[in-house]
């Protein structure tokens, strides 16, 4: 379980994050949603404390982050950036990786073999010894996943997981989550620009505006009037196949 | 038995040890035809003897004061800038680090000279301190202006260009208003010279380089998390923080103790690395020692190769990597252009 209490994050003098408080028990999905510059990949890294906060803690299971040094915080926390390097390394290599928190000097044979099972599991066997620079987006991003997942968190921070994935991938890709945070116990909090992808996975959503939280809901409170206030769109919300769906109505003009 | 089918990881990494046996093989037959290279003409098995100083008098001497503490200060000299080169490539995350390409062996020659030109050539230990303090101080300038916000993998690159191209005009300026003895002692310095070290000083840089090696394979998987961003290796336990200041400082340590002894020799750091990566992929564990090895076996070769042009003339050393290096460099440059 995680808890944020009352974190805020300033740029300098510019107020990022204000105040941010919420929840997330294990096996649940928070999915953080909000406009660009709502603070929201500022918020997924400040729970990181890959940026310290100004003010506010993190718990997790109770234990605050702030006393952790970067091998503590690595063995709960996973973090799959928005961007990343694809380096020179090959993909069981960089699976290994996720297991540096728990590695002395080099990788036992238990690491090894956690990572390989995650492969197989990931779908990855075919492309193990590939170098990372070869991989398609949607393969890199399963790669991350898979890192992520032998790194045995408490706790995963994913940073727009799907913004560069196929249709196919962007569900293959939350499905995984979603059954591995279920499985494992794992509390996910998620950034989505994807409404309806949100909506379809999420357990509850977080929506952020100018970097307050302006609303934390589950999926079948998200109306047109939120949507109004946090996007400033006009949107009708539709069921289909037991799912709620938002349709954004096209009223921009140049 | 492996419950998956297919190759295993271990298999995968045997691959990667044959290459490391692979450049060390050709590393010591590199050795053995630089004790045998030269003016005077020495077979294998005299070569062999000499060392265990069972040859004639005169083979004896040739091969164990003179071409051995070279061959071990081309190897110890060799593996140490290459080292310095893979770890900078790494934490500055930039392809074209290297200790003479952001300025540091520059820095270190400017010390050098500043020493020569004031007290005279005479104290070796004199000269070698102040180089050390010339290559420290850029490391940490290159440091502290990769701490900037906007300090991009190019900025760097180009603020080593600018740190070198200042070092090297305040070294001209030196020369300028200094006599011809200490021109000719500067000049002579700055050139590479490996036959300038006796055993105390190859057991100098033997020792910091065996320290650094010791420190950076022991962080090799620190090293692969930074392969894949700063802040990704932080989300995996890594203190970069730490780390990378304390890695540049064994860079700093290493180029400048072989700078401070053998002067400048450019492009060994920036190539060998490229060389092994080529069959190790950014896998630190492999690429530390394929690149010591490397290294050494280059400078080895460069060493060979200036005894050999034109004997019994031999060529500053640091010239010839400098001539064999700039193709190479210019290579990698329109490589990553056309990728990009």
């Amino acid at each position: 379980m995680i808890e944020v209490r009352n974190l805020s994050f300033s740029y300098g003098r510019h107020r990022v994050l204000e105040d941010i408080s919420f929840t997330v028990q294990d096996g649940e999905v928070l999915a953080v949603m909000g406009m660009n510059g709502s603070g929201k990949s500022t918020l997924i890294s400040a729970i990181d404390r890959l940026r310290r906060p100004e003010s506010g803690d993190v718990l997790i299971d109770g234990v605050p982050v702030s006393g952790m040094d970067r091998k503590a915080i690595a063995a709960r926390i996973a973090y799959l950036p928005q961007r990343c390097e694809a380096a020179h390394l090959s993909v069981f290599d960089a699976v290994l990786l996720g297991r540096k928190p728990y590695m002395g000097f080099s990788a036992g044979k238990e690491d090894v073999s956690i990572c390989r099972d995650m492969i197989h599991r990931m779908r990855l066997d075919h492309l193990m010894f590939r170098d990372l620079d070869e991989l398609s987006g949607g393969e890199l991003q399963k790669v991350l996943l898979a890192r992520s997942l032998v790194q045995e968190p408490r706790v995963m921070l994913l940073d727009e997981p799907t913004s560069n994935l196929d249709p196919h991938n962007q569900y293959w890709m939350m499905s995984a989550v979603r059954n591995m945070a279920s499985e494992k116990g794992i509390a996910v909090l998620a950034v989505f620009h994807d409404l309806n992808l949100a909506m379809a996975y999420a357990d509850k959503l977080l929506f952020l505006k100018n970097g307050r939280s302006c609303c934390l809901c589950t999926p079948d409170k998200v109306d047109s009037a939120l949507l109004k206030e946090v996007y400033a769109v006009n949107a009708d919300i539709a069921e289909a196949d037991g799912r709620r769906f938002a349709i954004i109505r096209k009223e921009f003009t140049l | 038995m492996d419950k998956y089918p297919g190759k295993t990881y271990q298999e995968y990494t045997g691959h990667k040890r044959r290459v490391l046996l692979a450049i060390a093989v050709i590393t010591i037959v590199l050795s053995f035809t630089s004790l045998m290279a030269g003016s005077a003409d020495i077979s294998i098995l005299d070569a062999a003897k000499a060392i265990a100083g069972t040859s004639s008098r005169q083979l004896n001497a040739i091969v164990r004061n003179i071409r051995l503490p070279r061959l071990a200060t081309a190897a110890s000299v060799g593996a140490s800038l290459a080292m310095c080169g893979a770890v900078m490539q790494n934490v500055l995350r930039n392809p074209l680090a290297s200790a003479s390409t952001l300025g540091v062996s520059q820095g270190a020659s400017f010390g050098a000279a500043v020493v020569i030109a004031v007290s005279g050539a005479g104290s070796m230990y004199l000269v070698s301190a102040a180089a050390f303090c010339g290559g420290m101080i850029t490391t940490l300038v290159i440091l502290a202006l990769s701490k900037l916000r906007d300090a991009t993998p190019s900025a760097i690159v180009l603020s080593g260009v600018a740190i070198s191209s200042m070092f090297s005009g305040a070294t001209a300026l030196i020369q300028y208003f200094a006599d011809d003895e200490v021109v000719a002692s500067i000049v002579y310095w700055t050139f590479g010279n490996l036959g300038r070290a006796g055993w105390k000083e190859i057991a100098v840089i033997a020792s910091s380089a065996m320290a650094s090696f010791v420190f950076f394979i022991s962080r090799s998987w620190d090293y692969n998390a930074i392969e894949s961003g700063e802040n990704t290796a932080r989300s995996l336990g890594v203190n970069t923080a730490l780390l990378i200041p304390v890695s540049l400082v064994f860079c700093a340590l290493i180029s400048s103790v072989s700078v401070a002894f053998t002067g400048c020799i450019s492009f060994i750091g920036l190539i060998a690395p490229h060389i092994v990566r080529r069959f190790t992929g950014n896998d630190f564990r492999f690429l530390i020692p394929g690149s010591a090895l490397a290294g050494a076996g280059l400078l080895i070769a460069a060493d060979i190769a200036s005894r050999m042009v034109i004997p019994p003339v031999v060529l500053p050393v640091g010239a010839l990597t400098s001539f064999m290096g700039a193709p190479l460099f210019l290579y990698l440059v329109f490589r990553r252009r056309r990728i990009g």
